[in-house]
C-alpha cells in the first residue's frame, strides 16, 4: 500500500518537474527583444503600468516586434548581469550604471549605441552622455538621471544661532563649534568601508577640483594636493567637533542615522527619495534643501541610467529600434515624473509632487557622475579603507592617501 | 539482599526522580527563558517595525507613533504574489519529498552498507560544501543554461538536490542504529527495499523530520539560485519576487514586511514538525 | 519457519550488499556529478584561465595561484578568517549543546523554548544586521549597558581587534539553532534505558554526561563541528551585511575577497582561484577533525 502511495507520488513529481515551466522564450526567433528594467520608479503598481504603456506603445510602432520588459529586483542584479552575460541568455538590453559600464566593456560584453540617439546627440544632458561613454563611444542611452543637494536641519542651525546655510568650505567650519556647542555634530558622513565614495567623499573631492584618476587613466590623481585638502577639510571639521562620533563605521542607510535622529545639521549629499523620511523625523518646516556645496567650485553626486545593448543580443537591429524608442522625450519625461528622477534631454520639462524637486532638477549642471574608468569600483574599494582609517585617527590625511594611492596604482599596472 | 521485582523498582525510582526534579524544572525553564528573550526579542521588533509607517523612525531607535498594517497589504496585494508563493511552494515541497527520500537512501548506504569507494564517494560529498558557491555560480550556471533548465521548474530544483549535508547527516544518525537489527532482518529474508523502508525510515523519524525543516527553510528562503534561474516574472519565487518591489532606497518598514510575510509559512511547517522531533527512539521491543 | 527462505547462492550473497549500497546511493552520486562535481572542475579550470564574462579566455597555468601566494591581502583575509573560525566554532558548538541539553532535561513547554531559541535561525540577515548594528554602536544597547557601569565607550565593529569577535557572536546567535535541533535529535536517540541505570547505579549528573551522553552524542557531534566549521571559513552573509570587510579590511574574509574579486572587480579567474585554495584549506581541516573524531571501528 505504501510502496503505491511512494509510486504515486513520484509520478506526480516527475510530473511537475518535466511538465510546466516558465514563458517559452522563442529568443533568438527574429523579432523578440528583452529588456531588463529595474525598480526605478518605487511605486510596484506604478512601475508596472508605466512600462506595460511602453512595451505597448513600441509594439504598436513597430510590427512584428514582441518587447518584452521584465522587471528585475536591484538585489543581486550583479549576479544576475553577469550570470546572463557568461551564458548569453536573458538580456537584449538592460540599465546599468556609470561605474557598471567600463568594467563590462573591458569584458567586451557591450555594443556602442550611439546611433540609438537618433541624430539628437545634443538635446542629451552632457554630463549624463560622458557618464556613460568609454573610449568616446556611447555604451548607455541615459533614461533618467539621479540628483543629489545638501540638506540641512534648520532647528540644529537656529539653535547653534546661524542665519544662513553654510553651503561653502568656509562656513562649514565656521560653523563647526557653534554647533559643537549644542551637542550637535555638523556633518554627517558613512564612513564604513563598503559604501560609495561618490556618495561620500569623491564629492569633497570635485569640489576642490581633484579628480580620482590622472587624465591619461593610469595612474590614481587622489594623493595629489587638491585630495590631501579634501580630507584634511573633513579632518578638520571633525576635530573641531563637527562628525558624530561613529562616523569612520557609519553607514548609509537612513534609519538610525545621525541626520534622522537629529545629531548632524548637514547631510551633504542626499537623494530626493530620500526627503519623505527626513521630513517626517526633523518635522517638514526644519528640513531645507540646498545648493550643492561649494569647495573651489559647486559640484554634487548625480548618476545617469542607461540602457546598454548586449553584445551577444541574437536581435540587434529590433533592440536598438527600442533603445531609440527609449530615448524619446515621451518615454524619458514619463519616466522622470513616475520616477522622481531627472530627466536627461533637455527639452523635457518635469512637474514633480514635491516642491524641492524643481532645486534637484535645477543642479543638473552642477552635477559630477564620477570618473568613469574600468576600475573606478576596485579603486574605490582600496581607498575607502584608508579613509576609514584617517577618520579614526589612525593615520594623517597624505599618509592614507599614499597608502591607498600605492595600492591602487599597483591595481591599475595589472591589466 | 531483597530485589524488588525490576519493574516495580524502576517505577519508585521515577517517581523519587520526578519529586526531586520540580524546583530543577523550574530552574531549567527560567534558564532557558532568559536565553529564549534574546532570541525572541529581535523577532518582535520585526514585527514592530513591520507595523511602523513607512518613512518614521522605529525601533530599535524609537518607539513608532502608531501602528498600520500598510507595509504588509503592500507586500500581500503586490501582483504576482499568489504565483510567486506557489512557485516557492513547489520549490520547497517537492525538494523536501526527493531529499529526504535520496539521501536517506545514500546515508543508508553509506552508513551500514560495504562497497567499494564507499568512503572516498562519501567524502567527496562533503568536500562538494567547501567550495563556496560564490565560486562556483557562473559554471553552475552556465551549466543550466546549456542544459536548457532555464526558466523551468526542473532547472530550478533538481541541481538544489545534491545536498550533501542532508546526506552526511542521515549517515551519522544511521551508523547510531544497532547492527543486529539490520542482521535479524537480513535473516529473515527481507529485501534490501523492505528493510529501508520498514527500518530505516521509521528509526529516524526524529532526524528525518529535523532534515524536512532545514530543507524546507534552505529552499523557501533561498534567493541567489531563483533569482538568475528565473528570466520570466511568471517563474519568481517569493523571496525573489518581494525583492521586486523594491525601490533603490526601500525603507526598513517594506523590507521587514516582506521578511515577516516570508517567514510565516516556515514557523508553520516547524510548528507542524514539531511533534515528530522530539520521537524518541526505543530500540528494544521491536521486531525484525 | 524455514531460518532461510531463500537458498541464495554464495556468489550472489557476495554481491549482494555491495550491488545494494551502490544502487541506493545512485540517486545521489548522479544528482552529485551532474550538478557539483562538474561545476566544480569548471571552476578549477577557471582558475587556470583569465576567464572572462564574454566568454573569452585564455589559459594561464598557475599565474593566479603565484600571484594568490604573494598577495598581502589574501594573506590578510586568511587570518581573519582563522580567528573568525576560532572564536565562532567554540561558541556555536557549546551554545548549541549546552541548549539542546537544557532542552533535553526540561519536561513541559519543550516545544516552546525549542521553537523561540531556533527563532534567530529564520529570520532573515537584513534584520540580524539591524539589530546587532543598533546593538554594537558607539550609542547603542552594549554600550549603554557598559556605561552604567562606567566603562567604555567600546567600538565593537570599528576596533580592528574586536570586530571579528562580535561578528563571530553576531553569526553565532543566527546560527546556532541548527546545531542545536540536531544535538536534540541526537540525544533523543540515546535510549533512555542507559541513562536510567546509570542513575540508579548512582552516578551524577555530570557523570552521565561525560560517560554517556558524550560518547552516544559523538556520531552528532561530529557532524555539527564538521559543517560548522566548513559554513565558518565561508563566512559571507554577516560581514557583508554588517562591516563590508571594515574596519580597513580587518573583517575581509576569504569568501568576502572572493566575492569581491568575482564580481565586483570581475576577476572571475582569480576569484576561482581563491575557492580552490580554500577547499583544500577547509578539506585539510575536516581531514583532521575526521581522524581525530570519527574513527572507523572496524
Amino acid at each position: 500500500m505504501r510502496r503505491i502511495a511512494a509510486a504515486g507520488l513520484a509520478a506526480i513529481l516527475a510530473g511537475t518537474l518535466a511538465g510546466c515551466g516558465g514563458d517559452d522564450d522563442s529568443g533568438g526567433s527574429g523579432g523578440t527583444v528583452t529588456l531588463w528594467m529595474y525598480p526605478v520608479i518605487a511605486d510596484q503598481a506604478k512601475s508596472q503600468e508605466f512600462w506595460a504603456g511602453v512595451e505597448k506603445d513600441f509594439e504598436a510602432a513597430n510590427a512584428g516586434i514582441d518587447a518584452k520588459i521584465e522587471l528585475q529586483p536591484w538585489e543581486g542584479r550583479q549576479e544576475k548581469v553577469t550570470t546572463a552575460l557568461a551564458a548569453g541568455k536573458g538580456f537584449d538590453l538592460v540599465v546599468l550604471g556609470p561605474d557598471q559600464i567600463p568594467q563590462y566593456v573591458d569584458q567586451g560584453t557591450l555594443e556602442p549605441v550611439d546611433s540609438a540617439l537618433g541624430g539628437a546627440t545634443d538635446t542629451f544632458v552632457a554630463t549624463s552622455r560622458s557618464a556613460l561613454s568609454v573610449d568616446g563611444k556611447l555604451y548607455g542611452v541615459p533614461i533618467y538621471n539621479t540628483s543629489t543637494l545638501p540638506v540641512y536641519n534648520k532647528a540644529l542651525l537656529d539653535k547653534a544661532g546661524i542665519a544662513d546655510v553654510p553651503d561653502t568650505w568656509d562656513e562649514i567650519k565656521a560653523a563647526a563649534p557653534k554647533l559643537a556647542a549644542q551637542g550637535a555634530a555638523t556633518l554627517s558622513y558613512p564612513g564604513a568601508p563598503d559604501e560609495t565614495l561618490n556618495l561620500t567623499f569623491y564629492p569633497f573631492l570635485w569640489q576642490n577640483e581633484g579628480q580620482v584618476f590622472s587624465a591619461d587613466g593610469k595612474s590614481v590623481a587622489f594623493n595629489q594636493p587638491p585630495g590631501v585638502e579634501a580630507l584634511q577639510f573633513l579632518l578638520d571639521v571633525q576635530k573641531a567637533g563637527g562628525l558624530p562620533p561613529g562616523t569612520a563605521t557609519q553607514k548609509s542607510a537612513l534609519e538610525g542615522s545621525p541626520v534622522v535622529t537629529g545629531k548632524a545639521a548637514i547631510m551633504p549629499i542626499a537623494q530626493l527619495s530620500q526627503l519623505g523620511p527626513i521630513r517626517a523625523a526633523l518635522g517638514a518646516d526644519k528640513v531645507i534643501v540646498g545648493q550643492p556645496i561649494q569647495g573651489k567650485k559647486r559640484v554634487s553626486f548625480g548618476l545617469p541610467g542607461g540602457v546598454v545593448l548586449a553584445k551577444r543580443s541574437e536581435n540587434k537591429d529590433a533592440a536598438k529600434k527600442l533603445l531609440a524608442y527609449l530615448a524619446t522625450p515621451e518615454v524619458v519625461g514619463g519616466l522622470a515624473k513616475a520616477s522622481g528622477f531627472m530627466p536627461t534631454r533637455t527639452d523635457v520639462q518635469v512637474t514633480g509632487d514635491d516642491p524641492a524637486a524643481q532645486q534637484f532638477v535645477d543642479a543638473l549642471p552642477l552635477l559630477y557622475a564620477g570618473d568613469t574608468h574600468p576600475k573606478a569600483r576596485q579603486v574605490m574599494s582600496v581607498l575607502a579603507p584608508q579613509i576609514q582609517a584617517a577618520l579614526q585617527g589612525k593615520k594623517s590625511a597624505q599618509q592614507a592617501l599614499d597608502d591607498a594611492a600605492k595600492e591602487a596604482n599597483a591595481l591599475l599596472g595589472t591589466s | 539482599m531483597t530485589i524488588a521485582p525490576a519493574r516495580e523498582r524502576t517505577a519508585a525510582a521515577a517517581t523519587e526522580t520526578r519529586r526531586r526534579a520540580r524546583p530543577r524544572q523550574l530552574w531549567l525553564s527560567g534558564l532557558l527563558a532568559i536565553l529564549s528573550l534574546l532570541t525572541v526579542a529581535p523577532f518582535i521588533a520585526m514585527l514592530i517595525v513591520t507595523l511602523s509607517p513607512a518613512d518614521e523612525p522605529t525601533v530599535p531607535y524609537a518607539w513608532p507613533r502608531t501602528l498600520t498594517l500598510d507595509n504588509i497589504s503592500t507586500v500581500v496585494s503586490s501582483s504576482g504574489f499568489v504565483r510567486w508563493t506557489l512557485n516557492s511552494v513547489v520549490y520547497s515541497v517537492v525538494s523536501v519529498v526527493i531529499i529526504l527520500l535520496t539521501a536517506a537512501m545514500a546515508g543508508y548506504a553509506f552508513a551500514k552498507k560495504r562497497f567499494p569507494g564507499r568512503d572516498i564517494m562519501l567524502w567527496s560529498f562533503i568536500a562538494t560544501i567547501m567550495v563556496p558557491f560564490q565560486a562556483m555560480l557562473i559554471p553552475y550556471f552556465v551549466l543550466v543554461s546549456k542544459m536548457d533548465g532555464l526558466d523551468t521548474y526542473w532547472g530550478l530544483i533538481v541541481p538544489t538536490l545534491a545536498n550533501s549535508q542532508a546526506v552526511f547527516l542521515m549517515r551519522q544518525f544511521i551508523r547510531g542504529l544497532p547492527d543486529e537489527l539490520f542482521d535479524a532482518a537480513k535473516v529473515d529474508g527481507a529485501s534490501e527495499w523492505r528493510t529501508f523502508w520498514q527500518i530505516v525510515l521509521p528509526l529516524t523519524r526524529p532526524i528525518l523530520a529535523t532534515l524536512g525543516v532545514f530543507v524546507f527553510l534552505w529552499h523557501w528562503n533561498d534567493f541567489l539560485w531563483p533569482l538568475v534561474v528565473a528570466q520570466s516574472g511568471d517563474m519568481r519565487t517569493l523571496t525573489v519576487g518581494l525583492a521586486t518591489l523594491h525601490g533603490e532606497d526601500v525603507p526598513l518598514a517594506q523590507l521587514m514586511a516582506g521578511a515577516t510575510v516570508t517567514v510565516l509559512p516556515c514557523l508553520l511547517v516547524f510548528a507542524l514538525l514539531q511533534r515528530y522531533l522530539v520521537t524518541s527512539i526505543a530500540t528494544t521491543g521491536l521486531k525484525g | 519457519m524455514a531460518r532461510m527462505k531463500r537458498a541464495t547462492a554464495p556468489w550472489r550473497q557476495r554481491w549482494r550488499e555491495p550491488a545494494a549500497g551502490l544502487l541506493f546511493v545512485l540517486p545521489m552520486l548522479v544528482l552529485f556529478v551532474v550538478f557539483r562535481f562538474v561545476p566544480a572542475l569548471g571552476a578549477v579550470g577557471m582558475s587556470l584561465t583569465d576567464y572572462k564574462i564574454s566568454g573569452e579566455w585564455e589559459f594561464i597555468g598557475a599565474d593566479n595561484y603565484s600571484r594568490l601566494v604573494g598577495d598581502p591581502v589574501f594573506h590578510a583575509s586568511l587570518r581573519a578568517t582563522l580567528v573568525y573560525v576560532a572564536v565562532y566554532v567554540p561558541l556555536t558548538v557549546v551554545l548549541s549543546l549546552a541548549t539542546a541539553l537544557l532542552l533535553n532535561a526540561l519536561v513541559r513547554n519543550v516545544g516552546l523554548f525549542r521553537g523561540a531559541l531556533f527563532l534567530p535561525y529564520v529570520t532573515s540577515f537584513v534584520l540580524a544586521g539591524v539589530i546587532w548594528l543598533w546593538v554594537y554602536q558607539l550609542d547603542g544597547l552594549l554600550n549603554g549597558l557598559l556605561g552604567r557601569i562606567d566603562v567604555g565607550p567600546v567600538d565593537f565593529l570599528g576596533d580592528t581587534a574586536l570586530v571579528l569577535p562580535s561578528l563571530a557572536v553576531v553569526s553565532a546567535w543566527k546560527g546556532f539553532g541548527y546545531s542545536m535541533l540536531i544535538l536534540v535529535a541526537g540525544l533523543k536517540a540515546i535510549p533512555s534505558e542507559y541513562l536510567e541505570a546509570a542513575r540508579m547505579d548512582g552516578a551524577g549528573p555530570w557523570q552521565r554526561l561525560r560517560s554517556i551522553v558524550l560518547p552516544l552524542l559523538r556520531p552528532a557531534l561530529f557532524f555539527v563541528l564538521v559543517v560548522e566549521t566548513i559554513g565558518a571559513f565561508q563566512v559571507f552573509d554577516t560581514i557583508y551585511v554588517m562591516t563590508g570587510g571594515g574596519p580597513t579590511r580587518a573583517s575581509y574574509t576569504l569568501v568576502y575577497g572572493l566575492f569581491d574579486q568575482g564580481f565586483r572587480f570581475f576577476d572571475f579567474g582569480y576569484a576561482a582561484t581563491m575557492g580552490v585554495v580554500l577547499f583544500l584549506i577547509v578539506l585539510a581541516f575536516s581531514l583532521v577533525q575526521r581522524f581525530v573524531l570519527d574513527r572507523e571501528e572496524s
